[in-house]
């Protein structure tokens, strides 16, 4: 592992987001073990509140949208992510997603990055302009368990799906 | 992409006198000698991507098998309803050709050898000195699928199907109608399908249509709609070896980029320049494992210009088409010889059009006739029994000249190709690549080319002498004789330059460089191997062949500042 001299920041942002479970061993000290669930297909951008993420067609592979995580304090870079979508209104059945993950070596701020996940919608159609509640979690090697959960609005993006087909 | 088939792919001892004196670089295969690009042989999963100007996106994917007939299966995910056509091995061999990576090294060499001097020939470099080649559903029956699209093309009979959103086994539903059709795939009663399924997207599924067997399997053409290209690898887990290569070309209008896959710059100090395809491949396993498994080396970024005549060249469109039009009455034997002259015997389809066409001769297998039409029919044959010319050209133009025509139309309609490649193991599929574009990168050659100085003395043959190799990014590796200093696994050395997350403006953001860690590990090493020139060179500890009227320093100087970048503190990482 790196060192990094911005472990403050990492955690700063362990605090502000994600629900941390136990600490991590870390070379400036231990640190918080915690996630954040974000978007982009090839850096970490944060889901802030009332965020908007378009869906993007992938000419085989239906309509996503990029997601992205950030980890701080796990012992290991690899372990099983899990992902949970569904419409916050649970109007519709949830979809759910695991998956054998290996983050990026921690960055600068401290995090490690798993960029670029292609949470692909059902239907697609039917989430257009609908809030949208993200689970994620994700268990190290070690057994430690940190997740987060995150809201947004889907929007149809630049090559929108047809309408909602029920 | 492939499911469900049995096999489916320095101290530079003297820098100060070696920079006055630095010999004349050798102009390409000029000078002393240089050897001749080395281009890398790859065994891999071929795909082509082709975005058009309408933002669709068409697909060339190459089947691989190996196995009985009529267990062959293959199946895709895929959205809504893509138009099927089939396409040629052999275009993707050619543009495979002219887009490999290659490795040049040019020889220079320092002094005079004790084998320079008549003992042992005249500069004529030995075996060992060169480097060699390494380098909207149709129907509906109450079993919970729709058919979507069904036909034949080429060898293959294919169904799209759609399951119904409502069931809750939807690999299940599909797999027992496709095997209750004659479509082998038993073996897919994998989760793997189930994401895609249960995302509603369809399933592609071929099979060899009665009369063929698995020799006529060829690539496939599907033309999708709009979108970002994406290779679906999760299903190829299921069948896919370890450090399977997955060889991509994307056509578009600008450079490429992995999307959510990282990329990877490779240290070419770990590929043996005597011998790149002897570990160039496993340089790139190492580096994809070291980046998580899930990263591309760019191999080649640039105009497409450069494989605009790689399929289906203007001479040979020519000279169909004057074959096409000729009257070959009476003339069969010149026809047959003429195609084959002009196709070879080996273009994707043309085994099936003779099948079809001709009946070999008594006691000779149609596969013995192709290999050898020559050997078994006379040119000037005026009639073939049973063979109608009009027919066979006609089966020709559809099976084998068309689906050329197409794919090389199909790369020329592209500005620029990007070729991407990695290696990946079944536990590393598990996320789909998809590729973006980025008009603000700048374009990369397939050729590599770096120069070693041999140091010569007379107290050594130049096939012992110690050599230094200036890298294209100015790092030096020292050596001696035929032997390159470093191993694929070497683990003093990462296998990645740099990783970098690319995105779809600007230069992306370093994850890991390893620079510093690497000029560290080439200085510790390269002090280990003191030169070879000597005293009896003439100029100092180094022997240098003296310029002949324009002098190149530049390499004693880059070994300078090559020690300077080296001071910078060894570290190694963890995960």
């Amino acid at each position: 592992m790196r060192k990094h001299a911005a472990i403050g920041l990492g955690l700063s942002a362990v605090l502000a987001v994600g629900c941390g479970g136990s600490t991590g061993e870390h070379p400036g000290g231990p640190v918080e073990a915690g996630l954040e669930l974000g978007t982009g297909s090839w850096r970490f951008e944060a889901i802030d509140d009332g965020a908007e993420l378009p869906l993007i067609r992938g000419a085989q592979g239906g309509w996503h949208v990029w997601l992205s995580f950030a980890s701080t304090g796990m012992a290991t870079a690899t372990g099983l992510l899990e992902i949970e979508t569904q419409v916050a209104d649970e109007s519709r059945s949830a979809k759910r997603t695991q998956v054998d993950v290996s983050f990026d070596p921690a960055g600068s701020d401290g995090r490690r990055k798993y960029v670029g996940w292609p949470e692909i919608f059902p239907d697609p159609g039917c989430f257009v302009g609908q809030l949208v509640r993200v689970d994620a979690s994700f268990v190290d090697e070690e057994g430690t368990r940190v997740s987060d959960e995150r809201y947004f609005t889907v929007l149809g993006g630049d090559d929108p799906p047809d309408g909602c087909v029920e | 992409m492939r499911i469900g088939m049995r096999t489916l792919l320095a101290l530079v001892g003297c820098l100060g006198a070696a920079a006055l004196s630095a010999p004349n670089v050798a102009q390409a295969c000029g000078g002393f000698f240089c050897n001749s690009a080395s281009p890398v042989n790859q065994q891999a999963e071929r795909i082509v991507f082709a975005k058009g100007d309408d933002g669709k996106v068409t697909a060339i994917i190459e089947i691989k098998y190996a196995g009985p007939s009529n267990q062959f299966a293959w199946m895709l995910p895929v959205s809504g309803k893509p138009t099927v056509r089939v396409s040629s091995t052999a275009a993707l061999d050619r543009l495979q050709a002219q887009t490999n990576p290659q490795y040049t090294l040019n020889t220079i060499v320092e002094g005079t050898c004790r084998d320079d001097l008549g003992f042992f020939g005249t500069g004529v470099p030995g075996s060992s000195d060169n480097a060699r080649d390494g380098g909207t559903a149709l129907e509906g029956d109450g079993s919970g699928v729709s058919v979507v699209d069904r036909g034949s093309v080429g060898p293959y009979d294919y169904v799209i199907l759609a399951v119904d959103a409502s069931e809750t086994d939807k690999v299940g539903v599909a797999v027992e109608w496709l095997s209750s059709r004659g479509y082998d795939v038993n073996e897919f009663g994998s989760d793997r399908l189930k994401p895609y399924l249960d995302a509603g997207m369809n399933l592609l599924t071929f099979k060899l249509s009665k009369g063929f067997d698995s020799g006529a399997i060829r690539p496939v053409m599907l033309e999708f709609g709009s979108g970002l290209p994406a290779i679906p690898l999760r299903p190829t887990a299921v069948a896919a070896t370890n450090d399977m290569g997955v060889l991509v070309w994307v056509l578009a209008e600008t450079r490429a980029v992995p999307a959510n896959y990282l990329s990877l710059e490779l240290n070419e100090a770990l590929i043996n320049w005597f011998s790149p395809g002897l570990t160039y491949n496993a340089v790139v396993t190492r580096a994809a494992n070291e980046a998580g498994g899930q990263g591309f080396v760019t191999e080649f970024a640039g105009d497409a210009n450069a494989i605009d005549q790689a399929v289906f060249p203007d001479f040979l469109e020519t000279q169909w088409a004057t074959i096409k039009r000729t009257d070959w009455t009476n003339r069969e034997g010149e026809l047959l010889s003429t195609v084959i002259g002009a196709f070879g015997p080996n273009a994707d389809g043309t085994r099936d059009v003779f099948a079809e066409n001709l009946v070999p001769p008594d006691g000779i297998s149609l596969d013995e006739f192709l290999s050898c039409v020559f050997c078994y029919l006379d040119y000037g044959t005026t009639d073939i029994q049973g063979f109608e010319p009009a027919k066979f050209l006609t089966d020709f133009d559809k099976n084998v000249a068309e689906p050329l025509k197409a794919t090389q139309e199909l790369l020329r309609a592209q500005a620029y190709v990007t070729r991407l490649y990695t290696t990946m193991s079944p536990d590393e599929m598990t996320k789909d690549p998809m590729f973006d574009f980025n008009a603000d990168l700048p374009s990369i050659s397939n050729v590599h080319t770096a120069d070693r100085i041999i140091e010569c003395s007379p107290e050594v043959d130049r096939s012992d002498a110690s050599w230094r190799v200036k890298l294209a990014n100015g790092q030096v590796v020292r050596g001696r004789g035929s032997q390159w200093p470093f191993a694929a696994d070497d683990e003093g050395l990462p296998a990645n330059e740099r990783t970098v997350r690319l995105g779809t403006e600007g230069e992306g953001e370093v994850v890991d460089d390893n620079i510093r860690v690497i000029a560290a590990a080439l200085s510790d090493h390269n002090a280990g191997v003191p030169s070879t020139a000597s005293s009896a060179g003439g100029s100092g500890l180094c022997s240098t062949k003296p310029g002949s009227g324009e002098r190149s320093a530049g390499l004693g100087f880059a070994g300078l500042l090559a020690l300077g970048m080296f001071v910078a503190a060894r570290r190694r990482r963890g995960r």
